[in-house]
């Protein structure tokens, strides 16, 4: 390698899961011995069942936006720069100290949070079928808020964290899946250890919701239940330069990413045998994540237990965390490290074109 | 740290599906905009657009049922696996005998507007799908894992990953009018750090559905005019207040020092370098102080160690707007100071339509055409240019003279800011 190769460190983190629960609340809960339960609403459409959780955004939160940014913003963008605000909040940084930290952003199907408008577009649509064109377009002219284009931007949450928060530098936006936030993560990573950057801003926010179920329904092998929660998650990824210089006293450190190198899948395989990519390398507690129902986390379940490491998911608190699942990991991983209950651990991800990704987080020394 | 070789291109667009007819469409000043024909305009006050109207279907013979399925529904799917087509025989064989993990593939796409004409005409055939989940459920029963409406936005990128075996990474940049600039950035940012030896840079996108033309008319980005539609855009003109809506799709193929060693290939333009920042002042407006394209313009320029006077020509990201032309100016005066004088700039977005997601392929595509072929396309529409700055804008007539030096910018909602740098070998 012509690079140098510095050490990464990761030394702040925060998540917004259902309802409206950060980092620090969130570990006791999955480390409680009691069974988890999730409040949901199920669906059922045909042969699809959805299993929805909820997110809480309230707009007298302290870190939620602007009520006239807010206006024009999905509920993931809004859950993005809650969590990038509860984070940054109380830091030894201005705003200034942002400027020229690049920021890498993941999003899902930007779709699921505007589920309401397409839904009312799709009813106009059913029930004036029998209408001449024009007066379909006149119909759809009037139902079509002016902040439409505005609220499906692809780049909303990046955007809206730049405004809000002053980031001015190199940036990235990439999906739609997990491994989408996979590749954000690892340019923080590479960059940093290339000793182009000192610091790095990565966050992923998943909108979750019906659409992003029927989305998903055909890649699915198990059959069409889902659970699926709106999710969002940010964390700071600094050099050892840089956490010296700020006398940032970091415990948890990456060690090792990688991602397998099988093409996406685009057949339905039934009983995809999952995590078998870096079965060598894996010698920590295990935090696992990539079901989208619950069939597929006993699979998961069940390909971990020939292994013989721990292992949990967060899987049976929020189901499928969608995008942000890969990410959402390597939070909790960092807070787990922080608070000293594990020394190392590896997060194993695993996306529905069955790429999957590892990440080997330890104590810094 | 390796240099970034361009070795291949083309384009599907409203000036032409493939660079040839391309080529020919710019010498002749051609323009793509007119009254959409896809869909009914009736009663909408803005109907025109860059329509690519060469039909395209025919090309898509070798894929899936399922994939031909999906680009019915999804114009930006079409046209990019309509550009592979174009280009498969010379893709396999760049793509061959190389080890998958050292290849990568990098796309700019943009959001899934799904054509609710097209979804009407299907509920019509079928009273059944009257529920939208039964809708959803019934398209999407394909069998594998692409569905009729509603992809995830990256489908292009798995779908062609797969047809290339390109195993290194699979990214897909997803801001907007910066997305494919971003694609072409983060692809030479890969070989330059080693990280792979040929990587497939491209982007789609297609804004010509009436949900989207509602959106954006609604928004006020485009706005209804007497003119005939190849006038109405108008980039760096006083007179200008519309964008020209478009669609196209591009790809490139990028290579290390080592791969185009090994192979024995003499390329003619290389990627130099690029700047990549954000404005962070308003989702809705752009910086009035042209901070942000300002800085991407210097990084371009800093990492290709050029001076400002060795530039001689700059595709701008120039839409037509009242807000971001004259900042594209004030950026560029800004960086380049007295040597702006002497650099040529033009848009050609009132030809081929501002195609979002896609802009920055297509322009770097026109921009190589443009180096290779040694002339300057002009603004088409200028006829009175912004005055305030001293820069060379070339209107009325195409330039012949030959490009060392060239920048390709793209300047995004959301204040997104990609700015390429290209040169001749």
């Amino acid at each position: 390698m012509p690079f140098p190769n510095h050490r990464v460190f990761v030394t702040r983190a925060e998540v917004l899961v259902p309802p409206a629960i950060g980092l620090v609340e969130l570990t006791p809960l999955l480390l409680s011995k009691q069974s988890p339960t999730r409040t949901s609403i199920k669906e059922t459409h045909g042969d699809i069942s959805f299993e929805n959780v909820k997110l809480l955004l309230n707009p007298i939160d302290k870190y939620y936006p602007p009520l006239r940014d807010a206006k024009s913003m999905r509920n993931d963008v809004i859950a993005m720069c809650m969590c990038l605000g509860k984070m940054l909040n109380g830091s030894e940084f201005d705003s200034q100290t942002w400027q020229d930290v690049p920021l890498f952003m993941a999003t899902g199907p930007n779709a699921s949070g505007m589920a309401s408008e397409i839904e009312e577009i799709c009813q106009m649509l059913l029930q004036n079928l029998d209408v001449d064109e024009g007066l379909r377009n006149k119909n759809i002219y009037s139902e079509i808020h002016p902040l439409f284009a505005l609220k499906g931007l692809t780049n909303s949450a990046q955007a809206y964290a730049a405004q809000l928060f002053g980031f001015r530098g190199h940036n990235a936006t990439y999906g739609s899946t997990s491994y989408g936030t996979y590749l954000a993560f690892n340019d923080a990573v590479s960059g940093i250890r290339a000793g182009e950057f000192s610091r790095a801003v990565v966050g992923a926010s998943n909108g979750g919701g019906q659409i992003s179920q029927v989305m998903n329904a055909g890649m699915n092998s198990f059959g069409r239940q889902f659970c699926e929660s709106p999710v969002a998650v940010s964390l700071v990824l600094e050099a050892e330069e840089s956490v010296v210089k700020n006398d940032l006293g970091p415990r948890c450190e990456i060690i090792n990413i990688s991602a397998s190198k099988n093409l996406p899948e685009l057949n339905v395989v039934k009983f995809e045998k999952p995590y078998v990519h870096f079965a060598d390398a894996i010698d920590s507690t295990i935090l696992f994540s990539g079901a989208m129902c619950e069939e597929s986390y006993k699979m998961e379940i069940e390909s971990l237990q020939t292994k013989s490491q721990k292992h949990f998911s967060l899987y049976p608190h929020f189901g499928s965390t969608g995008c942000a699942s890969f990410l959402i990991n390597i939070a909790v991983g960092y807070q787990l490290i922080h608070e000293k209950i594990f020394s190392s651990l590896d997060c194993l991800n695993r996306d529905p074109y069955t790429r999957e990704s590892w990440v080997h987080l330890g104590t810094a020394k | 740290m390796s240099r970034t070789f361009i070795l291949d291109y083309d384009l599907v667009s409203a000036i032409g599906v493939g660079r040839d007819k391309v080529l020919k469409n710019i010498n002749s000043n051609f323009s793509g905009a007119k009254k959409l024909s896809r869909f009914s305009t009736e009663n909408l006050a803005c109907d025109f657009g860059a329509e690519v109207t060469e039909p395209l279907a025919p090309l898509l013979g070798s894929f899936s049922e399922s994939i031909r399925g999906a680009c019915r529904y999804d114009r930006k799917l079409e046209m990019i696996l309509a550009c592979y087509v174009i280009m498969q025989q010379r893709l396999k064989s760049f793509f061959s005998d190389i080890d998958p993990l050292r290849t990568g593939l990098v796309f700019g796409l943009g959001i899934d507007i799904s054509p609710i004409e097209e979804l009407q005409k299907a509920i019509q055939a079928n009273p059944e799908l009257k529920d939208t989940y039964r809708m959803y459920q019934n398209l999407n029963a394909t069998g594998d894992r692409v569905n009729l409406i509603g992809n995830p936005l990256d489908i292009p990128c798995t779908i062609l990953a797969r047809e290339l075996n390109i195993a290194g990474f699979q990214k897909s940049a997803l801001t907007a009018c910066s997305a494919s600039s971003q694609a072409v950035a983060f692809g030479a940012q890969a070989i330059r750090r080693n990280q792979a030896d040929l990587v497939l840079v491209g982007g789609t996108d297609s804004l010509l559905n009436l949900l989207a033309m509602v959106a954006f008319a609604k928004l006020g980005i485009i706005s209804p005019s007497d003119e005939t539609p190849d006038k109405i855009c108008k980039p760096l003109d006083r007179n200008r207040n519309s964008v020209l809506l478009g669609e196209g799709a591009g790809l490139m193929v990028l290579a290390s020092e080592s791969y185009v060693k090994s192979r024995g290939l003499r390329p003619t333009l290389e990627i130099s370098g690029f700047g990549n920042t954000l404005d962070g002042y308003k989702i809705t407006a752009p910086d009035p102080e042209a901070k942000g394209m300002t800085r991407a313009i210097q990084q371009a320029l800093q990492m290709s160690e050029w001076k400002p006077e060795d530039v001689n020509y700059i595709n701008m990201h120039g839409t037509g707007t009242m807000a971001n032309d004259p900042l594209e100016l004030k950026a560029i005066q800004q960086v380049f100071g007295h040597a702006a004088k002497k650099i040529a700039v033009s848009s050609t977005k009132d030809r081929h339509g501002h195609t979002i997601a896609a802009a920055g392929i297509i322009e770097i595509c026109l921009l190589a055409l443009a180096m290779e072929n040694a002339v300057i396309p002009c603004t088409r529409n200028l006829q009175s240019p912004i005055r305030e700055f001293e820069i060379d804008m070339v209107q009325s007539e195409n330039r012949k003279v030959e490009i060392r030096k060239a920048m390709s910018n793209s300047f995004a909602f959301g204040g997104v800011n990609t700015v390429l740098a290209v040169q001749r070998i």
